[in-house]
């Protein structure tokens, strides 16, 4: 089942989707067909088919760097978001819960204080310990 | 024609809101989803026309240096030591821009980027 997140955002995922999967296509396509293309230029000897390929070959490269890129973007945009929003709501809740347990506690009053000191110097005077 | 709001003068709910859509309109051409995505929230609006200034400026880039390298490139050894030199400086001034423009959007703050953020009014969306 889709969370809220997904749902709001399904364009953007899709998109980060349909980059990653161009991104390897043209890697793929680049791997296929650069090796063999360079091969046969350097078999014939043709200096100026080799550069052609290596020029194909590079710039195959730095678009599929490109599109991994702009896709790696907006997953880790995406991935912040949600980890900001569910921050917000763990926050959120504790907040809540602090609230709650404040208001079951008894309400604090100066004189409990004073008993606890009193009784700590209690034990301490001498005579009234072990008797 | 566009206006740019204050940052205070949009409410919080609405940057809130806007975040996402803001820092993805700082990569390469999709501006344009922030606009289509949220057409009403300034928020993503400013930023978003921000982006899209910082996409046009990458595809005069681009073409400025296709065309170098058709003419001027060809120089033996100084065409291509300048070209590379140039193409180092643009590339790495324009993924600064990005990054800047991400963190700026993601954090909800109105920042514009210098000298490009001046130029948001006469962006005509």
């Amino acid at each position: 089942m889709a969370t809220p997140g997904e749902k709001r955002f399904w364009l953007l995922r899709r998109l980060s989707k349909g980059f990653l999967v161009a991104a390897w296509i043209v890697l793929i396509l680049v791997l296929l067909v650069t090796p063999v293309a360079v091969a046969r230029a350097l078999i014939q000897g043709n200096h100026e088919e080799l550069i052609f390929w290596l020029s194909y070959a590079g710039s195959g490269l730095l678009i599929f760097v490109n599109l991994l890129w702009v896709a790696q973007s907006i997953q880790a945009i995406l991935a912040i978001e949600e980890n900001t929003r569910h921050t917000g709501y763990v926050l959120e809740k504790l907040t809540t819960l602090a609230q709650q347990i404040r208001d079951r506690l008894p309400p604090e009053t100066g004189t409990g204080t004073e008993e606890g000191s009193e009784r700590g110097a209690g034990i301490d005077r001498p005579g009234l310990g072990a008797g | 024609m566009s206006t740019d709001p204050p940052s205070e003068t949009i409410p919080r709910e609405e940057i809130e809101s806007g975040r996402v859509l803001a820092a993805v309109a700082y990569l390469p051409a999709l501006c344009f989803i922030g606009l289509i995505g949220a057409p009403e929230n300034r928020y993503v609006g400013f930023h978003a026309r921000q982006g899209f200034l910082l996409f046009l400026l990458e595809v005069v880039a681009c073409i400025a240096l296709a065309i170098y390298d058709a003419s001027l490139g060809r120089i033996p050894l100084l065409g291509f030591l300048v070209g590379a030199v140039v193409r180092f400086v643009l590339g790495f001034g324009f993924l600064a821009a990005t990054i800047y423009g991400v963190m700026k959007g993601a954090t909800g703050e109105m920042a514009r980027i210098p000298y490009l953020g001046d130029a948001i009014r006469k962006v005509p969306f």
